[in-house]
């Protein structure tokens, strides 16, 4: 007895010290003060136009003022102007961001969140600016560390959610803004045909790029003006179908009807079989997808940026694992090869147009006749982007072999 | 004076005792009588643990209008079952005994109680070795102990030398016998073996099993080859010799096999 | 007599003397990793800072924020709610007499949850709050329904200590069975929120429901101590303790109340946290043993130092994460436990 009572005691005065030698060790380094790497030649993608709009605005704006705006919840945010120490959610919406931005956010940025899919991103911004691989990461989502939130000191929080996140963690909500730390909610989910757009105006605001967020607004607008110009309000619509890649053979995944994909698809002219089996993001009745028959099948999955190898790792697992399941040999659009693949996040991001569009061009080719999908995409990455057309695998079809 | 009058008791539709008349005031009262007779269930009704019809009272004071409580102060039960094995020591499972009295923090005449039940029970040696850790012998005198602190004036035991070997059975009838004529307390034993029954017993009652009372009074005057058949359904041989009474148990008339 | 008195209290006093020293030493312990706590995070203070924050002086407004309203709280709740789960965990295994029994046996955890997923998945609520109270707000009177459940059960006279054990199994399926139904329908959001909030996290609990955490374990566990003789007899058997004048089915059945009163509190506001309430009443009864008012005393500080540890690893664990405290809780606990049960074995066997 006595034994067991030292031994106890012992286990626990170990597990102490080991505690007291652990939080004492060494943190990480704090982020260096943001050095302007240089950037090589390469990154500019930007078109003389909007690269002499960036040079005015800049010069205008060194002198510290104090602003409200109004974010995309409807919160009310006060800012200081200049934004100079800023920590975005997601990697994912440097893309978003860069665009009504331009190069100055890359330099404000001093924490990011942690989210599936970030390495591609990472790897491709790190790529173009190399001083991205310090950055420090604050956590995902539902875990953000908020001590290092804090010691940041940042100027902005800029967050790719919207009134959800709010109501999931009221805590981190309450506490940051105790801290006068400003959260500018920004989510690019709600439409995917607006949303960028609205976010880009208030970003326009905060980081003093008026011009150029004006810009990226209107070239958006006009593609889908564009598009829903053509699209034929009537007649007959071809049946399409869409499935999220994270499924199996056996498992069926989430079918999007009034979100995300499923609004892509319905405004690029398609006919959503799903809309009559499920609701948004519900699984679909395998018996209906067959009997349906659609002429369109869209499995969006893990691909984007990185190389064209790494995206055939997760097109494989959803795509060729789909078309092996019963039944699916039977359906028009797995014979005909029109099974297609697209980067399942990019349904929240600046570059919807280009999906629409190549969708529509598939529904409606004779409408599209003289549209060009990919150099439509090409031309927005050096207009607006800061990553390159090349960097990534946008689209894959059935039966695509790669070089 | 214990007095009961009429006491009966069914489970549902079965009648397990009937018409118990008893008048009880002091010594060692030893019950027995074969299986089913009920003797458990009245002890057990006597304590309060279960609510017979008729009436039972104590110096003329009716027992079945006392709260549990109130029971508790004058009777002490003692389960045929031993107190599971525990972490509790031996000192505080007797201290429990004090339990109606007992503040947060121990008294000294709480400690004074512990350890004169201790002492009498011969087990003071054992005051910091834990329940879990005693012999069946060891736990049936801690129960003791717990009901003596209390200072009862009956004490009710069901079975206690069933578990027992002879050496600890002897023991523990020495200790009982102790206890009830130094501090004049009233025991009502139910108990299997007839022959310790005989040797201890200062008012024998035997119950057959219609569960009523069939005879009571003094051991040697009452046990015979007759009631032994009547009640027991065994044939037994009834020895007397140098004041001791003790029986000589022969066939089941039931069944046995031949020798 | 005064030597018979004497014996008595050399006796007494031995058996206690161990008792109090270890809760001397746990409480030291306690104190040692109440400041580790406030020591630990992702934020990089000094010692000097860090201790002028503590007394509110220094410049540092960003230190004293965080050691304020993020370290302390934090460091305070695994103190609070491991002695509450300790507690809880001691007296379910008290009244059902079984050393296996936790704060979540009967069905308390299953409930809470139930009523948690109610909230988030359907936005579906008892009674009609809004925001974020409302699923804390379910959870507990889910809590509440399912001791009144039990309690009811109880009342039943012939129900036994192993039909209510039984009674509690079964209530805890139809719960978990319910819980999944809501996983399965639903969104890919509340599925998320759901899972996290199932982890359990000390992050949640704010100085408000500190409080209330405090107020509801000071007051249970005072009712806890008063009742320490009785409930120390309860560990006997049914029989003995009847026979030392209580009733134990219904000192059973408003035990079981208070545990689940305060097992609702706990959860509701910090998620299901497990293996405290089991593990801590468990050593505190190989060290002290069953007599309750220490029984009780020394689980709730292991409870304590068990939790404050668990927190301290949640944050140094994995650098910039803080990890869920059920994990830790897990992690602690499983190798803790298996060590008990060897050692155990072989002292039984």
């Amino acid at each position: 007895m006595r034994k067991t009572f030292k031994g106890l005691l012992s286990f626990l005065l170990v597990i102490t010290l080991i505690l007291s030698l652990a939080s004492c060790a060494k943190k990480e380094p704090e982020i260096k003060d943001t050095v302007k790497e240089s950037i090589t030649a390469e990154e500019t993608g930007v078109k003389d136009a909007v690269e002499e709009s960036i040079a005015t605005e800049e010069a205008e704006d060194t002198e510290k003022k104090n602003i409200t705006i109004v974010d995309l919840t409807g919160r009310e945010v006060e800012l200081e102007l200049p934004l100079e120490r800023v920590i975005i959610s997601h990697w994912e919406s440097l893309e978003a961001y860069s665009a009504p931005v331009g190069e100055k956010i890359f330099d404000s940025v001093v924490g990011i969140g942690e989210s599936g899919g970030m390495e591609r991103y990472q790897n491709a911004y790190t790529k173009h600016f190399p001083h991205l691989s310090e950055l420090p990461s604050i956590g995902m989502v539902g875990s953000y560390d908020l001590e290092k939130i804090l010691s940041l000191e940042p100027d902005a929080f800029l967050i790719n959610f919207g009134e959800g996140f709010i109501e999931r963690f009221p805590e981190v909500v309450s506490t940051l803004d105790e801290a006068g730390i400003p959260m500018v909610f920004l989510p690019l989910s709600d439409d995917p045909f607006t949303s960028p757009q609205k976010a880009a105006k208030i970003l326009g605001e905060i980081y003093q790029t008026n011009e150029r967020a004006d810009e990226f607004i209107n070239y958006l607008d006009n593609k889908f003006a564009l598009i829903e110009e053509r699209v034929p309000e009537d007649g007959e619509k071809p049946k399409v179908y869409h499935e999220a890649g994270s499924g199996s053979r056996d498992e069926y995944s989430m079918s999007f009807t009034n979100s995300g994909w499923g609004l892509i698809m319905a405004f690029a002219g398609g006919d959503n079989i799903s809309v009559n089996n499920v609701n948004d993001k519900g699984r679909i009745d395998p018996e209906y997808l067959l009997e349906s028959d659609p002429d369109f099948i869209f499995i969006t999955s893990g691909m984007g940026y990185g190389p064209a190898e790494a995206s055939m790792e997760s097109i494989n697992n959803s795509v060729g694992e789909y078309v092996l399941r019963t039944g699916w040999d039977r359906l028009k659009a797995v014979q005909n090869n029109d099974v297609y693949s697209y980067y399942h996040n990019h349904q929240r991001s600046p570059l919807v147009f280009y999906y629409t569009m190549d969708m529509a061009k598939m529904f409606y080719p004779e409408e599209f006749s003289d549209i060009d999908p990919e150099a439509e995409l090409k031309e927005f990455f050096d207009t607006f982007l800061y990553t390159d057309y090349e960097d990534g695998f946008w689209k894959y079809k059935l039966g695509e072999k790669l070089e | 004076m214990l007095k009961i009058k009429n006491l009966s008791f069914s489970y549902g539709k079965t009648q397990v005792f009937k018409d118990i008349d008893l008048q009880i005031d002091k010594g060692i009262n030893i019950l027995i009588g074969p299986n089913a007779a009920g003797k458990s269930t009245l002890i057990k009704s006597i304590f309060g643990l279960l609510n017979p019809k008729g009436n039972i009272s104590w110096k003329e004071k009716n027992l079945q209008t006392l709260s549990l409580e109130d029971r508790t102060e004058l009777m002490v039960y003692i389960p045929q079952e031993d107190m599971t094995g525990n972490t509790l020591t031996v000192f505080e499972t007797v201290l429990l005994g004090r339990l109606s009295s007992l503040a947060f923090k121990v008294q000294d005449k709480d400690l004074n109680a512990v350890m004169n039940a201790l002492i009498t029970l011969r087990i003071d040696n054992l005051a910091k070795r834990r329940l879990s850790e005693l012999s069946g012998g060891q736990k049936k005198l801690v129960s003791i102990a717990q009901s003596l602190v209390r200072n009862p004036e009956i004490i009710l035991m069901d079975e206690p030398t069933n578990n027992l070997d002879i050496q600890r059975q002897l023991e523990l009838f020495d200790v009982i016998n102790k206890i009830s004529t130094e501090k004049k307390i009233l025991f009502i034993i139910v108990m299997h073996d007839i022959n310790l029954s005989l040797r201890f017993a200062d008012n024998l009652i035997i119950m057959n099993s219609k569960g009523q009372i069939e005879k009571q009074g003094i051991p040697e005057n009452i046990i015979d080859e007759e009631i032994l058949e009547k009640v027991y359904n065994i044939k037994a041989e009834v020895y007397r010799i140098n004041g001791r009474t003790m029986i000589w148990p022969e066939k089941s008339m039931e069944y046995s096999i031949k020798k | 007599m005064s030597n018979q008195l004497s014996q008595a209290k050399d006796i007494y006093t031995s058996l206690i003397n161990k008792k109090i020293t270890t809760i001397v030493i746990l409480l030291c312990l306690i104190i040692i990793t109440l400041i580790i706590n406030l020591f630990a995070g992702s934020a990089d203070f000094g010692i000097k800072e860090t201790l002028s924050a503590l007394v509110m002086r220094g410049e540092n407004d960003l230190a004293k924020f965080i050691i304020w309203k993020l370290r302390m709280p934090m460091a305070l709740a695994a103190i609070v709610i491991g002695a509450a789960l300790a507690v809880a965990g001691c007296e379910m295994q008290t009244i059902l007499r079984n050393p296996m029994a936790s704060p979540y046996t009967l069905g308390i955890s299953s409930a809470a949850s139930l009523g948690a997923a109610l909230a988030i998945v359907l936005k579906v609520s008892l009674i009609p709050v809004a925001g974020h109270i409302i699923v804390t707000a379910n959870s507990f009177l889910f809590t509440i329904l399912a001791a009144g459940a039990l309690n009811m059960f109880a009342k039943n006279k012939s129900a036994s200590r192993n039909s209510l054990i039984l009674f509690g199994i079964a209530l805890n399926f139809l719960f978990s069975a319910l819980t999944q139904l809501l996983q399965y329908l639903a969104s890919e959001e509340s599925l998320q929120t759901l899972t996290f909030w199932s982890f359990g996290s000390l992050t949640r609990v704010d100085w408000t429901k500190l409080a209330i955490i405090s107020g509801v374990f000071i007051f249970v566990t005072a009712l806890f101590l008063k009742n320490s003789w009785k409930l120390t007899a309860m560990t006997t058997s049914d029989e003995t303790a009847m026979s030392l004048g209580i009733d134990p089915k219904s000192l059973r059945r408003r035990i079981i109340l208070l545990v689940a009163l305060m097992s609702a509190t706990v959860v509701s506001s910090a998620g299901t946290i497990g293996f405290v309430g089991l593990v801590a009443p468990h050593i505190s009864r190989i060290i002290a043993g069953e007599e309750q008012r220490f029984f009780i005393i020394i689980s709730a500080l292991i409870g304590s130092f068990i939790l404050s540890i668990a927190s301290i690893l949640s944050k140094v664990l994995i650098k910039g994460i803080i990890l869920p405290i059920g994990l830790m809780t897990s992690i602690i606990g499983v190798p803790f436990f298996t060590y008990l049960i060897f050692s155990g074995a072989r002292r039984n066997a």
